[in-house]
């Protein structure tokens, strides 16, 4: 075969092949949905795993190998180490907004201050790209979109309190539970508490030149009281080798235990935003 | 940055009624995936099962006809241009040795030997209108040669036009195959290349063998039916075809600096990259620079652009 020398390749194949995967990539965010409504932390964390594997074409999402492909590539790409995608955390802390403690079953709140250490590098590359290929920058920069995960799971501190079960709800448009059979869900009941998901959340950097921001996810505290350790994952949706996990420990107070003034709920929550 | 939505999850309670989940095939693939996945899955089991979801399957079987097909029209296209060739060949063979030789052999011979037998030998102008006539003969014969080739190559111009207007573009005239084109590369390659490093069959099977037992409709035409009959993975061409595209994937960065495709790849990418604003459907723009996309991709984008 020569197809080097006489740039020749089967369309039939190579062409359906980019539509296979477009779809299995839809298919595969869609089935995030899977491992959110059974919060199954394992499953969601492989899932987006699997994503990014798909997405970059590797083999292995965390060989040594090639996580130092990856990072060789990215540096050599985006003008040295700095352009190695990484996320710092400024500060970390989970509280309830607006109130001294977190109590059971409260609204609270994972706050993040972030610092996307690689922004500048991307922007400038992007931009000489842009020059080099005579595009408006604005064009290719609207395009941009980077994803990472925030997966949040809880376990109580105290041995002696049994895990809390597992509470799952059709949804309104038929995604998630209803999809699992009775078997199957048993699975996900048996699992222990701490591969439980509490929430799992996207967040989307629609700006490649943001080199700042703070992030708020709001999910709901456990509800029985006591002292928790949080699990945090951060993980990326495009990158290999710069996803991120800590731990936070907070206490969680009985509701009834504690005044609070009664609150508007809003679904609506203004987002903190703040470019660098 | 961002704050997230309302309570449990953003992802567990979607409320927008345009939600793509809510169409039927989507939601036999979610289906398919929920009685498939485990929460010890990993990632290669569900690559293979996001690889042979219903619609995936369907999808793969649609491109397979489609891909038959046009293999049918192109090695049909193949044979009439050859015949076309060799009938030409034939043609201006026919038409040098006349004027080579002379003229029409038997015709010419017959009228010389009637002159022969006919006229007094002597009768030299007569001999010297004969061949007046003859050449005269010959000169129609090339004008109505030309005449002919023209009139073809018109008709050939008409007819490609008025298919090109009317959509009716062979695509078997203009498409490599593999197997039927010499040295186009496609999938045959795809698995020959992916076998050489031990990636085909999927590895998928060989870390997690259950796999292998794992079933699929696979519908048969008899001499009036059609039959449904469950296979394996390994016996369902569509299967084998989404898993075969998957496994590519996965080795795009060994596929795409191979030494046989290394100069359609830089041919590509420079393409890919000038209009690479285009592709919104994509990825950000800079990662075409780094990340070992396919060829496909920058394929695909040249088909789009012819």
């Amino acid at each position: 075969m020569n197809a080097s020398k006489t740039n020749q390749v089967d369309s039939t194949y190579f062409k359906s092949a980019v539509e296979f995967r477009q779809r299995a990539s839809l298919i595969l965010e869609g089935s995030l949905h899977l491992a959110a409504s059974v919060k199954s932390y394992p499953l969601a964390k492989t899932l987006i795993e699997t994503q990014v594997m798909f997405k970059v074409g590797v083999l292995s999402i965390s060989h040594p190998q090639t996580i130092e492909w990856f990072r060789s590539t990215m540096a050599s790409t985006y003008g040295g180490p700095e352009g190695i995608p990484a996320l710092e955390f400024r500060s970390k802390t989970i509280r309830t907004p607006d109130e001294n403690e977190i109590a059971t079953e409260d609204l609270c709140a994972l706050e993040l201050d972030i610092e996307r250490k690689h922004a500048d590098n991307f922007t400038r590359q992007k931009i000489e790209l842009c020059a080099k290929q005579g595009i408006p920058p604005q064009i290719a920069l609207s395009a941009y979109r980077e994803i990472w995960w925030i997966l949040i799971r809880a376990k109580n501190m105290d041995p002696t309190v049994p895990a809390e079960k597992l509470d799952v709800k059709p949804n309104q448009d038929g995604v998630g539970i209803t999809f699992f059979d009775k078997k199957n869900l048993k699975q996900y009941e048996n699992e222990a508490e701490e591969n439980r998901l509490v929430h799992m959340f996207p967040f989307v950097v629609p700006n490649v030149a943001q080199k700042a921001g703070k992030l708020t996810v709001r999910f709901m505290a456990p509800k029985k009281a006591g002292r928790y350790k949080f699990f945090v994952d951060v993980k990326s949706g495009e990158f290999l080798g710069c996803d991120h996990d800590f731990t936070l420990v907070a206490d969680v107070v009985d509701r009834n235990t504690v005044q609070r003034v009664e609150k508007v709920p809003s679904d609506k929550v203004e987002p903190t935003t703040e470019s660098g | 940055m961002a704050t997230s939505s309302a309570l449990p999850t953003a992802l567990n309670t979607p409320t927008d009624p345009l939600s793509p989940f809510n169409s039927p095939e989507i939601k036999l693939d979610m289906m398919y995936l929920a009685s498939h996945f485990l929460p010890t899955s990993t990632h290669y089991d569900i690559l293979f099962f996001i690889s042979t979801v219903p619609s995936l399957l369907i999808f793969a079987k649609d491109t397979m006809e489609r891909a038959d097909q046009l293999k049918k029209e192109r090695i049909e296209f193949l044979k009439k241009q050859k015949k076309e060739k060799e009938r030409r060949q034939v043609e201006l063979t026919m038409f040098d040795t006349v004027l080579n030789e002379g003229g029409w052999a038997d015709e010419d011979d017959n009228n010389n030997n009637n002159a022969k037998t006919n006229t007094p030998i002597d009768s030299v102008g007569e001999e010297s209108d004969d061949n007046n006539k003859t050449l005269d003969s010959l000169e129609a014969i090339r004008q109505a040669k030309e005449a002919k080739i023209r009139a073809e190559k018109e008709k050939e111009l008409l007819a490609k036009q008025v298919a090109e207007v009317t959509g009716k573009t062979s695509l078997a005239e203009n498409l490599l195959l593999e197997d039927v084109d010499e040295g186009v590369l496609g999938r045959k390659w795809v698995e020959l290349t992916l076998t050489q490093v031990g990636q085909w069959p999927p590895i998928c099977f060989k870390k997690n063998p259950s796999l292998l037992q794992h079933t699929f409709p696979l519908e048969k035409k008899n001499r009036r039916h059609y039959t449904t009959a469950l296979v394996t993975a390994m016996d369902h061409p569509a299967v084998m075809r989404t898993l075969c595209i998957t496994a590519g994937r996965l080795n795009s960065q060994m596929l795409n600096t191979h030494t046989e495709l290394g100069k359609s790849v830089i041919f590509f990418n420079v393409i890919y990259c000038i209009n690479s604003v285009l592709c919104v459907d994509f990825y950000p723009l800079e990662k075409y620079s780094y990340y070992s996309y396919p060829f496909s991709i920058y394929f695909d984008f040249i088909s789009e652009c012819k």
